[in-house]
């Protein structure tokens, strides 16, 4: 498992960067973001949180063998849910990738809080993300290498069964000339 | 505002999106006429207030341009993915801010997927090892 973890200050209000969450795409720096939907929204009439389920469709910048290796696509979609809460004042977005997910799983926390010193001012940004490889990968290199050992046991199994059958029958022909012979004399 | 997975939802998301940004300008900084913080019962009846005032003006637009995206989801054969994934995080509540020493119950599982895989790699290699060895031999 590999963690990542920064932290930054935006310039603005918390107020603002929230407004801005939902205008974020599209994007020219992240051109890797094609398509945004909402997928479920609740706003909690009690707390006033509003949850959102988001999904996101991505290009992929994963290398193409990758791909080609793991049944991918160029097309990948991210799932992501996200908590405003106003008397916290803090929002976070929760984000992990649908595609490949059997493989690898990349889990991104992004929180939203003022900033300590200028709350009225400031946002503080934290991101953290988890990035874990799945037991599938290893079951999939696992079969992939049974199924390629047992293949190469099978041919090299046949080509022994025939060495041994050859040596057989040439032991019995001679056997049969001996007897031949034998009788002969 | 990004386009939606499927361009026949486009038009509808857009009109969504419009809807929510307006309804949720202004909604993390309420405006009081003395300028002074609402109490705790203002806060109460504004959050609810709200959550209805969102139900009435962006619920009809909501509810068309969610059946076309679920319906686009479909399509994309997604479904199954999303499903496992609400397993794995149904995420029903914010999570908890950082410092609470969360990960300690959640690394157990963890812990116990690479003590398999690394099982499973030794045994794979005992079993190859194994079979490269009759190979050797030539023996059916």
């Amino acid at each position: 498992m590999v963690f990542v973890f920064k932290t930054y200050n935006y310039d603005h209000p918390w107020a603002l960067v929230n407004l801005g969450i939902w205008r974020k795409y599209p994007n020219k720096q992240c051109a890797h973001v094609i398509s945004v939907d909402v997928l479920d929204r609740t706003i909690d009439p009690k707390t006033g949180i509003i949850r959102t389920e988001r999904i996101l469709g991505v290009r992929q910048k994963a290398p193409l063998w990758v791909l080609k290796l793991l049944g991918g696509s160029e097309h990948a979609f991210v799932r992501e849910i996200s908590f405003v809460d106003p008397a916290a004042r803090r929002t976070t977005l929760t984000s992990v990738n649908l595609s490949l997910s059997q493989y690898v799983t990349v889990l991104e926390q992004i929180s939203y809080t003022p900033s300590h010193t200028h709350p009225l001012a400031r946002t503080k940004f934290t991101q953290s993300a988890e990035i874990q490889a799945r037991l599938a990968i290893w079951k999939s290199l696992g079969t992939q290498l049974e199924k390629w050992s047992v293949q190469r046991f099978g041919d090299n199994a046949e080509k022994g069964r025939v060495g041994f059958e050859d040596v057989l029958r040439n032991l019995w022909n001679r056997r049969e000339e001996v007897q031949v012979q034998e009788a002969h004399s | 505002m990004a386009s939606s997975l499927s361009s026949e939802c486009t038009p509808l998301k857009l009109k969504y999106d419009a809807c929510f940004n307006s309804w949720f300008e202004g909604y993390l900084e309420p405006i009081t006429p003395s300028g002074a913080p609402l109490s705790a019962a203002a806060v109460q009846q504004r959050n609810k207030d709200k959550a209805e005032e969102y139900d009435r003006k962006c619920g009809q637009v909501w509810k068309t341009y969610r059946e076309c995206v679920q319906k686009a989801v479909t399509n994309k054969n997604l479904d199954q993915l999303l499903k496992e994934a609400r397993e794995d995080n149904p995420l029903k509540d914010p999570p908890p801010p950082p410092g609470k020493n969360r990960r300690a119950s959640r690394d157990r599982p963890r812990l116990a997927n690479c003590t398999l895989s690394m099982l499973f790699v030794m045994y794979a290699a005992f079993k190859w090892s194994r079979r490269s060895n009759s190979m050797l031999r030539c023996i059916p």
